[in-house]
């Protein structure tokens, strides 16, 4: 999902994120699949993301039906089409720290990552991993940053109950 | 050192102590006693809401104000909690829920079809690929039924306020506004504390441009007694310089000035410490009115000063004054059968306070130095024989007027300044606020009964709808989703039909046993659930929906437009553990038992009052005279007071019960003169009383504003009435022999 990788692998997560090049003023597509065990094949998604420039992450899903998530610090507004009335969801305080690592993530806030998130270099091949800490307990369900060299090339979210989601973004980052 | 310059020194000694020591108490159950429900509206999770309207013509300036304010407030240890409008849901809400989702919804029959369960597995895997379902989709997958599922789908429009909203930030109805809704920390309710929160939150947004609209029982009440400061201030400035530009044109001495004023600080200062020592504390209502009441203290040196023609006059006076303040001070003891701390303290008080500043003054003489001879002459009084048929005619009809009349209500309780519904009526305007005086409260001890009994209630607030007692309601059991009424399938009955919905979902058999596991242990979760509180119940709670009271959960009915309480009210009460909230009724008929209570005590304190006057007098008519004056100016001045202002209150008590101290003080000297020269002298000092009260009181009555207003006029009539009962003379026919 995530491609082949061809650069030397990193030393370090701070290396990789002291590497990483992030357009936050970028709208990048996305694939995304949605893992569980009672499922026989993963569920797709796909459509752009970006970061407006209040702050908010926008998530525009295109398929397999169209829903825009706008997520702030403490809400996420859904919509089903642009025009459409807002729904709006307040944050629970469990859901509070994932949404904000995928905020500073998409945002390239790095700083704010290293600062919060613990990250941890957790497959230092050519294809890297590192592991984001979103719970007091590193290793439960955190959030895992994939790339290649100084391109961010997706992201694992990993949510209770089983349920893993892979988003790969299809632009170099 | 002589005496006066120990006295003086006492005096400073004791002032100096009482201001650095006194501690004064200002919450409200000290005054509400056993009664509990005047508490209530600053206690309750409403009573701690506070909404602040950020007003702003532009959305994002305003938007983006309310939330930096929501950030600044999120260290304050006023503040419990603060957003920007939708609450955000408690950590472990969505487990407890999901423990107890066939309670709050439990899933109709034909949910258990296997085509439905098929949906509902659907549904579940297309939640897979929503934000929406971030967290949850697990759980849509493990319940079929879709009770889970319905039941977050129904509580997330209850986190929204119902309001427009921009980034995350709820608006005013009207555009004009971003608004913050904020819970007090649970602390008791201290004014000025929360008068200088609310100035500082107003400021900082000020500061930044915008109009601040700040609503919220406890900012009411604070700005109510940050307003009863000011006009206190007002009165005693003024007051205070009138009284002292009166005694030096009186006295022309700046010594016989603060000789005159030594022992109402002696008896201030003692009052304060005894009270003190006795209660632990000082209740500012004992303080407040203590402090009028004591004003009485000046009147002893003003007789002393009257009445220092002749060492004879002196001596008789002395007597009369520790007679006076002898009897006023039983009177006042009798306030502490009230039962109700402040109402005590204010007996205890005045009590104490009298007595300390009466002795002094007989000790230490009559200041004004030397005596001067009269020069104006009054003319005598003439005796009459109507005087006392008179006034006990007006007494009677004055008693009669006051009975007739309705009480007070909570007038003067609940009378709110023009700027707070000014700002209650805008705040209306952009978010359609509920009824503030009337609301329904169900209680049970589990949530499955309370969600029973609150949906006897909706019931009823359809029909009362249909029948324009009342506008809408909003009530928890109205946020979930309509229940099922039949009792959920045993897990066989349900694995049957599992097993025919999974194949056509397309989801892996084996998930069978994962989804039976969880119903088995839904199932298991409908025994009647513990009243602990947990996060549904703080959530419910932040919503003004719930509250846990002692093991027992007790949901509020939110009204609007009530029409017609009375009738709704009897509509609720047909349904168990339901009643209507009247926090107006409630508070006025909280203050009528109190008003009740001390007038009870008042008239023991009267009776014995008067056995103390007869004992000591030993003239049983001139007693008569004494107490029927009293009575029946009191009653006259009562019904001047009922008539103009709508009623006798606890406030209007308690100055009535001044002005039966200062009649009762006026008639001593007044009819127990036994000659026309001592008759004379008797008018001089009454009058010298009197216009020293009036000018206290009657700046009261016209620079202050509720309760000083009030209680200026009462007494001002009062000292009228009495000065002119006590004036008449009464001509008793002779007895045999005399």
């Amino acid at each position: 999902m995530f491609g082949d990788c061809a650069a030397p692998p990193p030393v370090s997560a701070a290396a990789v994120l002291t590497g990483l090049a992030i357009d936050p003023n970028a709208t990048i597509p996305y694939r995304e699949e949605v893992h569980h065990d009672a499922l026989p094949a993963p569920e797709t998604a796909s459509g752009t993301m970006h970061v407006a420039p209040d702050g908010w992450l926008v998530k525009a899903q295109a398929r397999p039906r169209v829903e825009i998530s706008e997520v702030g610090e403490d809400v996420v507004s859904l919509r089903d089409a642009p025009e459409t009335e807002r729904n709006l969801l307040p944050i629970p305080p469990e859901a509070r720290p994932v949404l904000e690592a995928l905020r500073a993530v998409m945002s390239g806030n790095l700083a704010l990552l290293a600062e919060r998130f613990a990250p941890a270099l957790v497959s230092d091949t050519s294809l890297w991993r590192v592991r984001l800490a979103v719970h007091q307990t590193p290793d439960v369900l955190p959030v895992i940053l994939i790339g290649c060299g100084a391109v961010l090339r997706g992201i694992e979210i990993n949510e209770p109950g089983g349920i893993r989601r892979l988003i790969a973004f299809g632009t170099a980052r | 050192m002589t005496g006066l310059r120990a006295a003086f020194l006492l005096a400073a000694c004791l002032a100096g102590l009482a201001v650095a020591t006194l501690r004064i108490e200002t919450d409200i159950r000290a005054l509400t006693g056993v009664e509990a429900s005047l508490e209530a509206p600053l206690d309750i999770p409403e009573g701690r809401t506070l909404v602040l309207a950020v007003v702003h013509p532009d959305r994002e300036a305003r938007s983006a104000l309310a939330r930096a304010i929501v950030h600044d407030l999120a260290g304050d240890p006023m503040v419990a909690h603060a957003s920007t409008g939708a609450m955000p849901p408690p950590a472990g809400l969505s487990d407890q829920l999901w423990a107890a989702r066939f309670v709050l919804a439990p899933p109709p029959p034909d949910a258990f079809a296997p085509e439905a369960l098929a949906a509902e597995f659907a549904r579940a895997r297309a939640a897979l690929t929503s934000m929406g379902s971030s967290g949850l989709a697990h759980a849509y997958l493990l319940d079929p039924t879709g009770s889970f599922r319905r039941l977050i789908e129904a509580l997330t429009p209850a986190a929204g306020s119902g309001l427009p909203h921009h980034r995350g930030v709820t608006q005013a109805r009207d555009d004009s506004a971003a608004l913050v809704m904020i819970t007090l920390a649970e602390r008791p309710f201290d004014a000025a504390a929360q008068r200088a929160f609310d100035l500082a939150l107003a400021a900082r947004v000020e500061a930044a441009g915008a109009e601040a609209l700040l609503v919220g029982p406890r900012t009411i009440a604070a700005r109510i007694s940050a307003e009863t400061e000011r006009s206190s201030t007002l009165v005693a400035a003024v007051g205070g310089g009138l009284l002292l530009l009166w005694l030096a044109v009186l006295l022309r001495s700046a010594g016989a000035i603060a000789r005159l004023l030594l022992p109402l600080v002696l008896g201030l200062a003692c009052a304060g410490l005894v009270v003190q020592a006795v209660f632990g504390g000082v209740h500012v209502v004992a303080l407040g009115f203590g402090g009028a009441l004591m004003g009485l203290a000046m009147d002893y040196p003003l007789h002393l000063h009257a009445h220092r023609g002749t060492a004879a006059d002196l001596a008789r006076t002395r007597r009369l004054v520790l007679l006076g303040a002898a009897t006023t001070a039983v009177a006042f003891l009798s306030l502490l059968g009230a039962g109700v701390p402040a109402i005590a303290q204010v007996g205890v008080f005045v009590a104490t306070g009298l007595s300390a500043a009466a002795l002094p003054t007989v000790v230490l003489g009559a200041p004004g130095g030397a005596a001067r001879p009269v020069t104006t002459a009054l003319p005598q009084r003439r005796a009459t024989r109507w005087k006392i048929p008179a006034l006990a005619l007006l007494g009677a009809g004055g008693a009669a007027a006051v009975l007739a009349l309705p009480g007070p209500g909570a007038r003067g309780y609940v009378a709110l300044p023009p700027a707070v519904t000014d700002a209650i009526a805008a705040l209306d305007r952009m978010m359609d606020l509920p009824s503030g005086r009337h609301r329904i409260e169900v209680e049970a001890s589990t949530l499955a009964h309370l969600l029973a009994r609150e949906r006897q209630v909706a019931g009823v607030l359809a029909d009362a709808r249909a029948a324009g007692w009342v506008g809408r309601a909003a009530l928890l059991a109205q946020t979930l989703p309509e229940p099922g009424t039949a009792p959920l399938p045993a897990p066989a009955a349900f694995a049957a039909a599992l097993a025919q919905a999974l194949p056509r979902t397309g989801l892996k058999p084996a998930f069978a046993s994962e989804v039976l596991a969880a119903y088995r242990d839904g199932l298991a979760r409908l025994e009647p659930d513990a009243a602990a509180p947990g996060p549904l119940d703080t959530l419910m709670g932040q919503a003004g929906l719930l509250r846990v009271e002692g093991g027992r959960l007790i949901a509020s009915v939110r009204l609007w437009d009530v029409a017609a309480p009375t009738r709704l009210s009897d509509a609720v009460a047909t349904i168990e553990g339901a009643r209507m909230i009247d926090h107006e009724a409630a508070l006025a008929a909280n203050f009528g038992r109190l008003t009740a209570r001390v007038l009870a005590c008042f008239g023991v304190g009267f009776v014995a009052c008067t056995i103390l006057l007869a004992c000591a007098v030993r003239r049983l008519r001139a007693v008569a005279e004494i107490m029927v004056s009293v009575l029946g100016a009191t009653a006259v001045t009562a019904a001047a007071v009922a008539l103009a202002g709508g009623g006798i209150g606890l406030f209007e008590l308690m100055a009535l019960a001044l002005v039966v101290g200062i009649g009762i003080d006026y008639g001593i000297f007044l009819t127990l003169s036994a000659s026309d020269g001592e008759d004379g002298q008797a008018v001089r000092s009454v009058m010298l009383c009197a216009m020293t009260t009036l000018i206290a009181f009657l700046t009261m009555a016209l620079l202050g504003s509720g309760v000083l207003r009030d209680i200026g006029m009462t007494v001002s009539i009062g000292v009228i009435a009495t000065g002119l009962a006590a004036h008449l003379r009464q001509r008793w026919p002779l007895q045999p022999g005399a």
